[in-house]
Parts: C-alpha cells; sequence; structure tokens
C-alpha cells in the first residue's frame, strides 16, 4: 500500500507540476509577445507590402533618398550629404525588381594556417529581404548553409540533419568576413558621420566618410568610408574598434552593374592585426534570373546538403 | 585494454594506409585560380589604378536570361580528393594509483589518422565520400572510426543517399561514446523526391532531428538513440520512415510515417508537425502516436526566439501514459525488484533555455547558455536504478534494446545543464594570443548525480596556429549507476597541446576514480605525442 501511495503522490506530484510548468510557460508566451510586439513594418500605407517591407526601414527611406541632391562639387558635402551618399549605396547594392543568384569564391591566406579556399552560391530576393547560402566546396562541407529571411536565420548541419538559428554578428568561416558582409549593407542606419574629407585612391576620387556606430549591434565601432562620388559607390572601408585600432580594411575592387544595382564582385579583406592575413571574395558568376519560391525555404537547404 | 578482437582488422588499416600513399599521388591538388587570390601585398595604387574601368556593365536581359561568367572557373570531373591528417608517434598508458593485473602499463609506437576523408566525384551529380580514424600500435587497433557515403543525385531534388559508418572504442580514444565491440551500423538510406516542387518526400532510413532544445529534447520522439551530454550535437541515429514536407514559404507542414517495427501493423506510427514562422518565432506543433500504443500518443509544442537580447527556445509535451518501465522493490518479497508501468494517466515534459551571447570589436566575448528541464516520466527519486538489481530487472522486462536504453536514461524529473564561455584578445601578428575560459555542466536533481567540464585554452598566432594549449578536467560526481556518474566519482583532468598548425600534438590525460569519501581509489595516466606529418587541405 505504502508504495501505491508513494506512486500516486509521485503523480499528483507530476500534475501539480506540471500545472505550474503550463502557468510558466504562459508568462513566458505572454512576455514573448510583448517583447516582440511593435508597430508594423512602414510605408506609406502604413503596411508592410512596400519593396522594402521586410526589413523595416526608417518611413520614407526611399523617397528621401530617391529624390535627393548632391552637390556637384565633392568638397561641398555635408555630413547629410554623406549619410545620403551611403544610403544611396546601400540601396543600390540590393535587387528590389528582380531575385539575384551568384557563385562565391573565398580564398584566405594566413600566415599560421596556410591557403583556405571554399565556394558557395548565394540567392537573394531582396525585396522580400530572404537570403539563402550554400557551401559548395570544400566537398567534407558541401551542403552546409544558411537560410535568412527578415530576422529569421537558419544553419543547416547536414550531418546531425538539424537547423539552429544564429546570427548576423557570427565570424563567416573563422575568417575576417562576418556574415553582415553578406547582407544588404545598412550602414546609413547603423552609423551617423563624425567627419568629412576628400581624397583619391588611384584613378579615382573619392570622399572620405568617418563614422561612428549608433548602437551597439554592428561588428565595428567607428568606420572610415571610401566613395566614389560619381558612381556612388564604395571602394574601401577601414574598421575600426572602440579604441580607434584598425581592425579589417575592405577592398572593393572590382563591381558589375546590372540595371541601378551594383554588386561587388571583387572584395578583398587586409586583416588589421596580422598583416599577412587576408581573404578574398570573388564572385565568379551571376544572375537575376527568377528563381522558385521554394528556394527560400527550409526544406530546399535540407534537399541540396548531403 | 580490451583490443584483442580487433586483430583482424589490422589488414583493414594496412589498407588504409596503402591507400593513404596511393591516394597521395592521385590526389588533386588545389587549383585555386590565381584571379581568386587576395593580392600578396595590398597596394592601392594597383587595385584601383589599372587601365581599365572597376565597373563592369552587365545587360539587364542578358543577366535574368542565365547565369553571366564573371571568373572562368569551371570544374572539370572526375574529381578525387583527400583531406585530414595523419601522423606517427608515441601512445602510452601507466597506472600509479590501484593497478591491478589487467591494467595497463604500456609504450607503443602508433599511428593516427584524424579526419581522413577520401572524396570521389565521378560526375557533378555523384559523390562517394569515406572518411575515417585511427588510432593503431604495432599489433592491435586501439580505436577506428569509419564513415561513409553515397549521394546519387538525378537532380537537385531527387537522390539516392546512403550512408552507413564503422566504430569501435572501447576507450573513448575517438568519441565521447564507448564502443566495446567493433559495431556496424547503416545510418541512413533514403530516396528523395518531389511533386512539382511543392510536395517533398523523403522515404527510408533517415536521422529526423525533432526540438530546438541542447542538451534536452523531449520532442525528439522519432531519434532512436539517446543524447551524449558530453556531445549533444552530435548525429543520432533515425527510424525507418516515409517523411512528407510542404513547405507553405517558411511554414512547414511535416507527416512521417513510420511503417511496422516488428513485423506486426499495429507496430506503426505516425507523427506530424506544423512550425510557424510568426514575428521573429518560429512555433511547431506536432503530434504523434503509435497504433500498438508502446510509445504513448503525445502532443508537444516548441517555441524558438528572442526576448530582448536573449535566445529563448522551449520545448512541451503532453503524453497520455508514459513510454517507460519503471522498477519498485517488491512489496511481497523485499530485496528484489518488480517492474511496472503506467498507461492511464497524463505525463508533461517541459524544458526551456536561454542563450546570451556578446562580443566586441576589442576581441572580449562572452556567451551563457542554460536549460533546465522538467521529465515528468522521470522517477521523483531516480536513485532506486543505482542498484544493480533493479536495473537488471529493467533490463529484463524487454529484449528491445532500445528500449532498455531509455528505460535507463533520463531518469529523472529534475535536470539543469549550463555553459559559459568568456574569451579575450591580446597582442597582435605572430603573436596574436586569445585565451578562452569556459565550463559546462549537467546536474541530475533526481538521483544527485553531475557532471562538469573546465577548460582554459590559450591560442598562440592565427586561430592558434603556432601553438594552442588547452587544459580541462571532466569530472563527475554521483554514486555508481547514477546518470551523469556512472561510474562513480571520477576526475580526468586533461592536458592537449598543438603546435606548427597540428602539426605537434600532445595529448595528457590522467583518469582518477574516486571513492565515495572523494579518497583517491585508482588514478591512471595515458599519453599520446604525433607528429602529424602528413595534412591535407
Amino acid at each position: 500500500m505504502a508504495d501505491i501511495r508513494n506512486v500516486k503522490a509521485r503523480f499528483l506530484n507530476a500534475r501539480l507540476t506540471s500545472k505550474l510548468s503550463i502557468v510558466l510557460f504562459g508568462l513566458v508566451l505572454v512576455f514573448s509577445a510583448k517583447a516582440q510586439g511593435g508597430p508594423p513594418p512602414g510605408g506609406d500605407h502604413g503596411g508592410g507590402g512596400g519593396p522594402m517591407g521586410g526589413i523595416g526601414l526608417p518611413l520614407g527611406f526611399l523617397q528621401q533618398d530617391k529624390d535627393y541632391k548632391f552637390p556637384d562639387d565633392i568638397t561641398k558635402y555635408t555630413a547629410n550629404d554623406f549619410l545620403m551618399l551611403v544610403r544611396r549605396t546601400d540601396i543600390r547594392s540590393s535587387f528590389y525588381n528582380s531575385d539575384m543568384s551568384a557563385t562565391i569564391s573565398m580564398v584566405s591566406v594566413s600566415p599560421d594556417r596556410g591557403t583556405f579556399a571554399n565556394k558557395e552560391q548565394i540567392f537573394r530576393r531582396d525585396k522580400d529581404d530572404a537570403f539563402l547560402m550554400l557551401m559548395v566546396e570544400p566537398e567534407s562541407r558541401k551542403g552546409q548553409g544558411m537560410l535568412r529571411v527578415d530576422n529569421n536565420m537558419w544553419r543547416y548541419d547536414p550531418t546531425s540533419r538539424k537547423f539552429t538559428h544564429t546570427t548576423l554578428k557570427d565570424t563567416y568561416e573563422n575568417s575576417t568576413v562576418t556574415n553582415n558582409d553578406f547582407r544588404r549593407w545598412q550602414r546609413s542606419i547603423d552609423y551617423s558621420v563624425e567627419k568629412l574629407s576628400t581624397g583619391t585612391l588611384g584613378n579615382y576620387k573619392v570622399i572620405i566618410g568617418e563614422l561612428k556606430a549608433n548602437n551597439d549591434e554592428v561588428p565595428f565601432p567607428y568606420l572610415k568610408m571610401y566613395i566614389e562620388a560619381d558612381r556612388k559607390i564604395v571602394l574601401k572601408v577601414e574598421e575600426y574598434s572602440l579604441s580607434m585600432k584598425l581592425l579589417r580594411t575592405a577592398y572593393y575592387t572590382q563591381y558589375v552593374q546590372i540595371g541601378d544595382s551594383f554588386v561587388p564582385t571583387v572584395q578583398i579583406f587586409q586583416d588589421g592585426l596580422i598583416p599577412e592575413k587576408r581573404s578574398q571574395v570573388t564572385y565568379t558568376d551571376i544572375s537575376t534570373k527568377p528563381l522558385p519560391d521554394y528556394y527560400f525555404t527550409k526544406e530546399y537547404l535540407e534537399r541540396v546538403s548531403q | 585494454m580490451r583490443t584483442r578482437n580487433m586483430r583482424g582488422l589490422g589488414p583493414v588499416a594496412a589498407i588504409a594506409l596503402f591507400a593513404l600513399g596511393v591516394g597521395n599521388l592521385w590526389a588533386q591538388t588545389s587549383t585555386t585560380s590565381t584571379s581568386t587570390m587576395p593580392p600578396a601585398v595590398i597596394d592601392e595604387n594597383s587595385l584601383f589604378g589599372g587601365p581599365n574601368d572597376i565597373v563592369t556593365v552587365i545587360d539587364e536581359n542578358t543577366a535574368s536570361a542565365g547565369t553571366v561568367q564573371l571568373v572562368k572557373d569551371t570544374k572539370t570531373y572526375p574529381v578525387f580528393l583527400i583531406s585530414g591528417t595523419a601522423g606517427a608517434g608515441l601512445y602510452g598508458n601507466y597506472t600509479p594509483v590501484g593497478a591491478t593485473f589487467s591494467s595497463g602499463q604500456e609504450l607503443y609506437g602508433a599511428v593516427n589518422l584524424s579526419g581522413l576523408e577520401f572524396d570521389y566525384l565521378p560526375t557533378k551529380n555523384l559523390h562517394f565520400s569515406v572518411s575515417s580514424d585511427l588510432l593503431a600500435v604495432p599489433n592491435d587497433i586501439l580505436a577506428a572510426s569509419v564513415t561513409a557515403y553515397a549521394d546519387l543525385r538525378q537532380s537537385d531534388l531527387v537522390r539516392l543517399y546512403a550512408a552507413g559508418s564503422f566504430n569501435y572504442d572501447p576507450s573513448s580514444y575517438l568519441s565521447t561514446k564507448a564502443y566495446d565491440s567493433g559495431t556496424f551500423s547503416l545510418d541512413e538510406l533514403f530516396v528523395d523526391t518531389q511533386i512539382n516542387e511543392k510536395v517533398f518526400f523523403r522515404l527510408g532510413k533517415q536521422r529526423i532531428s525533432w526540438g530546438v532544445g541542447y542538451w534536452y529534447k523531449p520532442s525528439d520522439v522519432l531519434s532512436l538513440s539517446a543524447i551524449d551530454p558530453d556531445d549533444p550535437t552530435a548525429a543520432r541515429e533515425g527510424p525507418f520512415a516515409f517523411k512528407i514536407d510542404m513547405p507553405m514559404k517558411l511554414n512547414h507542414l511535416m507527416v512521417y510515417m513510420v511503417p511496422p517495427v516488428s513485423g506486426l501493423a499495429d507496430s506503426s506510427s505516425m507523427a506530424a508537425k506544423y512550425d510557424l514562422v510568426v514575428n521573429g518565432w518560429e512555433l511547431s506543433f506536432a503530434g504523434y502516436g503509435r497504433a500498438d500504443l508502446e510509445a504513448r500518443p503525445r502532443a508537444i509544442f516548441t517555441f524558438t526566439g528572442a526576448i530582448g537580447a536573449f535566445d529563448v527556445y522551449g520545448e512541451n509535451v503532453l503524453l497520455y501514459g508514459s513510454d517507460r518501465t519503471y522498477v519498485r522493490e517488491s512489496s511481497t518479497t523485499p530485496g528484489t525488484y518488480e517492474t511496472y508501468s503506467v498507461e492511464d494517466a497524463p505525463f508533461f515534459q517541459s524544458t526551456l533555455g536561454l542563450k546570451y551571447s556578446v562580443s566586441k570589436s576589442s576581441g572580449f566575448s562572452f556567451s551563457a547558455h542554460l536549460q533546465g528541464y522538467y521529465n515528468g516520466t522521470g522517477y521523483a527519486d531516480a536513485t532506486i536504478l543505482q542498484i544493480p538489481d533493479a536495473r537488471t530487472a529493467v533490463k529484463n522486462s524487454t529484449t528491445n534494446t532500445a528500449k532498455q536504453t531509455n528505460d535507463l536514461t533520463q531518469t529523472g524529473q529534475w535536470y539543469l545543464a549550463g555553459s559559459t564561455s568568456v574569451s579575450g584578445r591580446f597582442g597582435e601578428g605572430r603573436n596574436l594570443t586569445q585565451v578562452t575560459g569556459s565550463v559546462y555542466a549537467l546536474a541530475n536533481f533526481s538521483d544527485g548525480s553531475m557532471r562538469f567540464n573546465p577548460q582554459f585554452e590559450v591560442a598562440i598566432g592565427d586561430q592558434g596556429g603556432r601553438a594552442t594549449l588547452t587544459l580541462s578536467d571532466l569530472t563527475a560526481i554521483g554514486a555508481e549507476n547514477s546518470e551523469y556518474a556512472p561510474k562513480g566519482n571520477k576526475t580526468t583532468p586533461a592536458l592537449t597541446l598543438g603546435m606548427l598548425n597540428d602539426a605537434f600534438a600532445l595529448q595528457v590525460s590522467a583518469p582518477i576514480l574516486l571513492d565515495t569519501d572523494f579518497s583517491v581509489k585508482k588514478v591512471q595516466t595515458a599519453f599520446s605525442v604525433f607528429w602529424n606529418a602528413i595534412q591535407f587541405d
């Protein structure tokens, strides 16, 4: 009898604990809903259906940029002009009227680790803020990938067949490149202008803006951007720590222009701490052919993996 | 050291080494295009001062009609690749305290293969791969692990995939699990197909990873093996199942049908899950049922998302009846044990996890991860399973080895697990140094057992390429047969040192068995030093 009583007491205990767990779980959900609640994405009509609906840019972002009149003389740029120039480069790196796909080669050279080469395919649908990356080489990692739509981001491990969430701040492949480098740039939102000057980079006259982050979500608190004013493309970016230590320099040495969009197809990253360490990202092919909807699903990521 | 039954594998090792030598001749050397290599020296005038404009204009119609090749980079088949390392050195062990007749006091010359992988791609859509780890001494193989797969595709979405493995690791040299004898397993064998790119099928034996937890995943009802507490992300065996997947943008409906496992129709089961992505959260609603109720029906709800700076996840499972076979002391014959089951009461399992991480441009980073688990199907007091006769009673209640394992796994009601890591970066150039302190810990409050592993690492050079020193101490505290200290109190201080991009690797460990009063019962030591002379990238 004593055993039966013990068993019953155990079940009663389990039931009470179950109810307590349900209450706790409900509280978590309520807090979750509150934490994530907020106004709908921006847009003239209050909804999120516009071309930029997916990434929650400030109201009138596109319209303000489209009508903005830049000074003819690069020495007359103000801080606000430069911020609008950065916005223009952000927008022009995107494809809002078509999908985009490309194959990307990345080669990293390290004095201690030697030379590593990766190759990936990327698929973008910027109007939905959707991005899919699939590892193609090395063969041992083929099929690993990442899917991001809005703020939902998954990584897939084909060995365990498991999807996991990750963040855009992660360093990409233990290199000086971060996942954020593959996202549409939003530096015009994340940084404010501290100082402006002009100069030249090779054959090109550039405006040099020194920027300071206005939030701590970005990987680098300070940036120094070199932008060619004529075509409004970024040629060089220096990235600094809070103590103004140069951590990385990015060079955008080749672009392709498709319609109004500019894609930096050769990007060279020089490590600031290890002078002999650098990497190069090269687009080996590119297309704006429409992509099937199922490309931007977890199922596709799982299917094309090993 | 139980290695005698592996002598038959000596020829296998010889063949592997021969293949390694021959493969070295065949291996495709890296053919990275020079145009994709970063420049040896950064010269801004050279980068931006060339005769050609840095902008190439591509016609919109051309780009939307197909793929535009920017750099000539065409892969030619067949491809044969080798990656991984092979080395030779010394391996030994010594038992300074508590040695018995069978205790090893040995020193060997040894060969070590680590992550040695052979890939063969006769065409773009066919891929055969074999990877191996091996620790061999002159007359024996101490540990071996081989995995192989074939990925035979008709297209992106239609393929046949097969994967199998062999493991032998009686003293856990290569893994966190002990494989006392050589074990072959068919890991996966399935066909992928689809209808109109709307409905997708995966038919066959497959790994299925449900749930969002890390150390505890009560909603992972279809996996057949338990989570390894020291390697929670390791692949786990899955069932033979038919999977139907209907993606609806980011949302998914998945239905699994598991055909009969015992030859009887009512041993079949079915599971369905719907993933709903809303406002930055992924919510999953699922159900599971088996016709013969050998596994109890259950409803599942999981969620993952973020609250402020914290990543949050949770799993909740409601069962009617418990799958577990319980044991209790017989009321009629004290000192003997009887088993029983509970089939007519609801049970609840719930886990909640929090993750936080911060990384600064200064090189400082911090992360913390905590997961709690209430397991309603467990014992409030699981210490009864520390009694050998009670465990035997549970094992004797079924001939199904998977069920035996499940009945003796996660036996408690209350669990807590966590990990934290702090890292800092110092210096620059070749002297760049990364110092990391971390620890993970797991506790079963229902049987009083726990294990934790503090670790301290110093990495010098880029990603520790010059030298990496790691000190760790995996410690288990609890009674014998407890969940996290199955061999009683034990601590294993260990040191590993890798130098020159791991070309030189030293490992020393000293497992110490402790009595219940924490006095030293037995001390073993093991060490290995290898020169990994062959490194394929």
